[in-house]
């Protein structure tokens, strides 16, 4: 028994090495920070608000594919992990496609009446946060990525800045603010982390490009 | 009953029998790393085991030599790259040799000092 959780250590070890580059970070930070940045976006129809957000989305996933390439796994190496962190990284895209879903349906109801907001109602506020805190909660647990829960609050309460700002800001530096503050504060934690990580995994030296 | 002669006895003929291939702590290292995930390139196990290139190199020709690991040749986008695994031969070998050294561990535990 031992043995398996010392074997169990080892390889716990190895994936979790692959978050300590901060481009998870980095890549989710940024998906928060161009929601904000698209606040700024106040003119035209609809369809260009939408492509704002498809737009907002390009960075982070630049960063992360590119991180992740030119960053990460010439200093790491690669590595494909047994059928359990499998498993465990299909229930994480389960938990993600749920609540994509979930927020869809939620936004469709409303846009579509049949659920009925009193004026002063926070509930879209509050199932945005409790969806948020759930889906980063799972997230964390099923990658074993342990930052996950501490983003789940701070992403959560980017709706809650959002209310309480707006009478302050206005309707548009309030998204900015309220989404545009963690999103960059996540960056920033990112960013430490890829500094530190670039600094104790130097580029190999050696023969180390195509392996043996 | 058995003795406390015959059971060292025993211990000494299982140390003996242990594989030494897997017994030398640098391969023994890169056999565990590659025991807990599906296949890995050598800076992966470069950067896991603490080695040097010329250290695993050598380590895995000899691994490599007792059908203990199997090399894939694999691009990634147009770039060759080299993936190792552990072959059902090497993955039988590392449990035997977890199983052996436990077995011997436990009874030299069980036994008393003089």
């Amino acid at each position: 028994m031992a043995e398996n959780m010392s074997l169990d250590r080892m390889e716990r070890r190895a994936w979790r090495l692959y978050f300590q580059d901060g481009v998870m970070d980095m890549f989710l930070g940024l998906i928060w920070l161009g929601l904000g940045l698209v606040s700024l976006v106040e003119t035209g129809t609809d369809v260009i608000r939408f492509m704002g957000y498809v737009l907002a989305l390009v960075p982070a996933y630049a960063v992360f594919v590119l991180g992740k390439r030119y960053i990460t796994t010439p200093r790491l190496g690669m590595v494909r992990f047994g059928a359990r962190r499998k498993s465990r990284t299909f229930r994480a895209t389960l938990a993600l496609a749920a609540s994509v879903v979930f927020g869809f349906v939620v936004m469709f109801l409303v846009i579509a009446k049949v659920i009925v907001l009193a004026s002063d109602a926070q509930i879209p506020a509050v199932a945005f946060g409790a969806n948020v805190i759930i889906l980063f909660g799972a997230m964390a647990y099923f990658l074993d990525f342990n930052r996950l829960y501490a983003y789940g609050p701070l992403f959560a309460s980017s709706i809650l800045i959002v209310e309480v700002t707006r009478g302050l800001l206005g309707t548009t530096f309030n998204v900015l603010i309220g989404f545009g503050v963690p999103g960059a504060i996540v960056v920033l934690i990112g960013a430490v982390y890829l500094v530190r990580f670039v600094r104790a995994y130097p580029l190999p030296r050696g023969d180390g490009s195509s392996g043996v | 009953m058995v003795s406390r002669d015959q059971t060292v006895e025993d211990n000494l003929q299982d140390l003996a029998s242990v594989d030494k291939v897997i017994h030398e702590p640098a391969r023994l290292s890169i056999v565990a790393h590659l025991y807990v995930v599906e296949s890995a390139d050598a800076l992966f196990l470069l950067r896991q085991t603490g080695l040097t290139w010329g250290n695993l190199s050598s380590h895995m020709s000899k691994l490599e030599a007792a059908g203990y690991i199997e090399v894939d040749k694999e691009f990634v986008g147009r770039k060759p790259h080299t993936m190792l695994r552990l072959t059902r031969k090497g993955r039988t070998a590392f449990e035997d040799y977890r199983s052996r050294m436990k077995h011997l561990f436990d009874d030299i535990r069980g036994g008393k000092p003089t």
